[in-house]
């Protein structure tokens, strides 16, 4: 009820405003004061801006203790307890609407004002909009909650190399309530070559009644984002079966420069997809296959490669995308990429590993293998010597006993021994010739050899005669050539002996062109010597004769001609391992 | 009569064909080594040479059958060795046979025979 106010309080009242007037007047705090019947009459000037009023006196006249809106925020009864009981009163950061429609974090202090009598003559109000504050500090605490969902997944990320649990952990953290808290993830991965954006895993439940099981058995457990992290890969397990079915189904070429993905991908820009700001064209058939027309997506980005592409959604909730969970997104994606390039780096620095150990490991091997063929080699050149040493001795006593028996007659009293000599002579001689024979043949088997690496050793080996000779060699091996299958030592030995023999029979000075090629089946090999004072023209009848026939035994064929006495011409045609299988097939 | 050389280390060997081809009929000749070899085809009238790859075990035998080529590129020369293996190698091939030692002789004379009446 309002009370009838004296004169004297009024004047009083209006005195004591006059006396505070100046004071007030510049404050930067909303200040007003109202009699003891809760009417304003008095606002200082910064007061309508806090209130959003256009001037001071829109204030004055109204009735604290009436207004709808401080009714509605349940502060009247503090105005009056005020007025009435003489009380203080503060409330901080009160969200209100003033009547002139602006929204706004209030924060209030009040307190009565008292004459000499000591009766309250009203109340003198202080008003702040702590708005920007407030959104500071909300600003702070988003910033607050990003940090610590990208610390904790940080972590989790930090833990492991291996790319698949990686890209499970991506996929939880978008989808843990804990973190991003989006309902479904769907990762896409560039293939190898860059040419394709490709689905490659999804999470997410596929109803709302999957959904809320899911989410209510993980709520009950009050588990922090870490321990999410780590046990929810289990907890989903055969539960996603649909997503990653739609998740298969995205491939999209990277030279779709109009679709929003293929955008995303090379302005490395997060953005969010809705039917307004996307072309229906662009974006139908993926809205239609996911079955939702809202979507973040963030690209994978490590350092400046691009590792691919985060989809989110809200499928199951409906729940907005706002600005914050794409910015958060985008920021988990960076970390998400930084882990999978680690990831990636790691494995190619463990298949260097592996090819390391295996290059030691063969390396070892090889060694080895030296070792027992040096020792193996020399334990078979000394039995071959030896076999050797005994064939001359064998033919001295074998030949004289034999020309001693042609002298004598059986009637000789040692004509019988003499025949047991030569007998067992002719049986240790065949013995010989077959061992020989065996040691000859077994060091001989064929084998699948690169024509240009043997003609490359023999060149080497015979390096310090071309040079002595001074030959100088051109070379011509046609890169490539398939492999022969024949008798390495027979080859290695025919060119040695081949070349020994030009250079042997050569002046000094001059050219030896050494070329390959394919022709067909067959690979052609051709020494063209170029040497004055040459004697190979007449060294060739019998030497080459047989050379010839020896290439005859490898499968090829050998031909020669010379121009004149300083140029001469070699060609030798050897199948290939195909080309001697078609013309042996037995073989 | 016709005049062979025989190029060997071996001082039996030399014994043994010496008298063995002398019992044919032929003159023979003995060489130790490759200077005596080319000394006695350069002074001497030589129809043939029979000779060892590995003189002192070394492959010196190579060496003279190319200098004994050059020397005269229509001398017969037999190759007559203990080992197979050198039938293989290239500087082998201008020698006019290539026989493995054997204690009988046989084989050795017939190739004698035939590479003195000019067949090769």
């Amino acid at each position: 009820m309002e009370i009838q106010l004296s004169a004297e309080k009024i004047n009083n009242l209006d005195l004591l405003i006059k006396q505070l007037r100046d004071i007030f007047q510049e404050l930067t705090v909303g200040i007003f004061i109202c009699d003891q019947n809760g009417k304003i009459r008095y606002v200082n000037n910064f007061f309508p801006k806090v209130l959003g009023s256009s001037k001071p006196e829109d204030s004055v006249g109204l009735n604290v203790l009436e207004l709808e809106n401080i009714r509605a925020v349940g502060i009247d009864k503090k105005f009056k307890e005020t007025l009435e009981q003489g009380k203080s009163f503060a409330v901080e950061r009160v969200k209100y609407r003033s009547i002139w429609g602006k929204e706004a974090f209030l924060s209030l202090r009040v307190t009565p004002l008292k004459e000499k009598d000591g009766n309250y003559a009203g109340l003198i109000g202080f008003v702040e909009d702590e708005s920007n504050k407030v959104k500071l500090e909300e600003s702070l605490k988003q910033n607050i909650y990003e940090l610590s969902i990208i610390d904790g997944v940080e972590k989790v990320l930090g833990s492991t190399l291996n790319l698949n649990e990686i890209l499970d952990i991506i996929l939880i953290a978008v989808t843990a309530g804990q973190g991003l808290g989006f309902n479904r993830a769907f990762l896409l991965l560039l293939d190898d070559k860059e040419t394709f954006l490709e689905g490659k895993m999804a999470i997410g439940p596929s109803n709302p009644d999957e959904a809320f099981r899911i989410w209510n058995n993980l709520s009950q457990q009050n588990q922090s984002l870490e321990e999410i992290l780590k046990s929810y890969r289990s907890a989903l397990e055969q539960k996603d079966i649909e997503v990653n079915q739609i998740v298969q189904k995205i491939k999209i070429s990277m030279k779709e420069q109009g679709n929003p993905l293929i955008q995303s991908v090379s302005d490395k820009q997060a953005r969010y997809l809705n039917e307004e700001n996307c072309s229906a064209s662009d974006i139908s058939q993926l809205f239609e296959l996911l079955g939702t027309r809202r979507v973040a997506l963030a690209p994978l980005i490590s350092v400046d490669k691009v590792e691919g592409l985060i989809l989110a959604d809200n499928f199951i909730t409906g729940k907005e995308i706002k600005a914050e969970d794409l910015k958060l997104l985008q920021i988990f994606a960076h970390h998400a990429g930084s882990a999978i390039e680690r990831s990636r780096l790691y494995l190619r620095l463990e298949k260097k590993l592996v090819e390391l150990e295996e290059a030691n490991r063969k390396i070892a091997e090889s060694s080895q293998r030296m070792i027992r063929m040096e020792r193996s080699q020399a334990i078979e050149e000394i039995t071959l010597e030896v076999a050797h040493e005994l064939r001359n001795p064998m033919t001295i006593i074998g030949g004289f006993a034999r020309s001693i028996l042609k002298n004598i007659t059986p009637q000789d009293a040692n004509y019988k021994y003499l025949e047991i000599i030569v007998s067992e002579i002719d049986r240790m001689e065949s013995l010989l010739t077959s061992f020989l024979d065996y040691v000859h043949n077994s060091k001989n088997k064929t084998k699948e050899l690169n024509l240009n690496q043997v003609i490359e050793q023999t060149l080497e080996t015979l390096k310090e005669e071309f040079r002595e000779k001074r030959i100088y060699l051109v070379k011509n091996l046609q890169p490539g050539i398939p492999n022969l299958f024949l008798n390495p030592a027979w080859l290695n030995s025919s060119l040695i002996n081949l070349l020994k023999n030009m250079l042997y029979n050569s002046g000094s000075g001059g050219s030896l062109n050494i070329a390959t090629r394919l022709f067909k089946d067959e690979i052609i090999l051709s020494l063209s010597l170029l040497s004055p004072n040459s004697i190979v023209e007449e060294a060739k009848s019998s030497s080459l004769a047989m050379a010839s026939a020896l290439i005859e035994n490898l499968g090829g064929t050998l031909k020669y001609h010379s121009e004149d006495k300083e140029r001469f011409y070699l060609e030798i045609k050897l199948f290939t391992k195909g080309g001697q299988d078609e013309k042996h097939p037995h073989s | 009569m016709k005049s062979i050389l025989i190029v060997d280390d071996e001082e039996h060997i030399l014994d043994l064909y010496q008298k063995e081809l002398a019992d044919e009929g032929y003159e023979v000749k003995l060489a130790r080594d490759v200077t005596q070899a080319l000394e006695i085809t350069d002074k001497e009238k030589i129809n043939l040479v029979i000779l060892d790859i590995k003189l002192y075990g070394e492959e010196n035998g190579l060496e003279t059958l190319s200098l004994l080529k050059r020397q005269n590129k229509d001398l017969p020369v037999i190759l007559n060795s203990a080992y197979s293996t050198y039938k293989n190698n290239f500087q082998t091939w201008l020698a006019d046979a290539y026989l493995v030692k054997s204690s009988n002789l046989d084989e050795l004379k017939e190739k004698i025979r035939d590479l003195l009446r000019g067949i090769r």
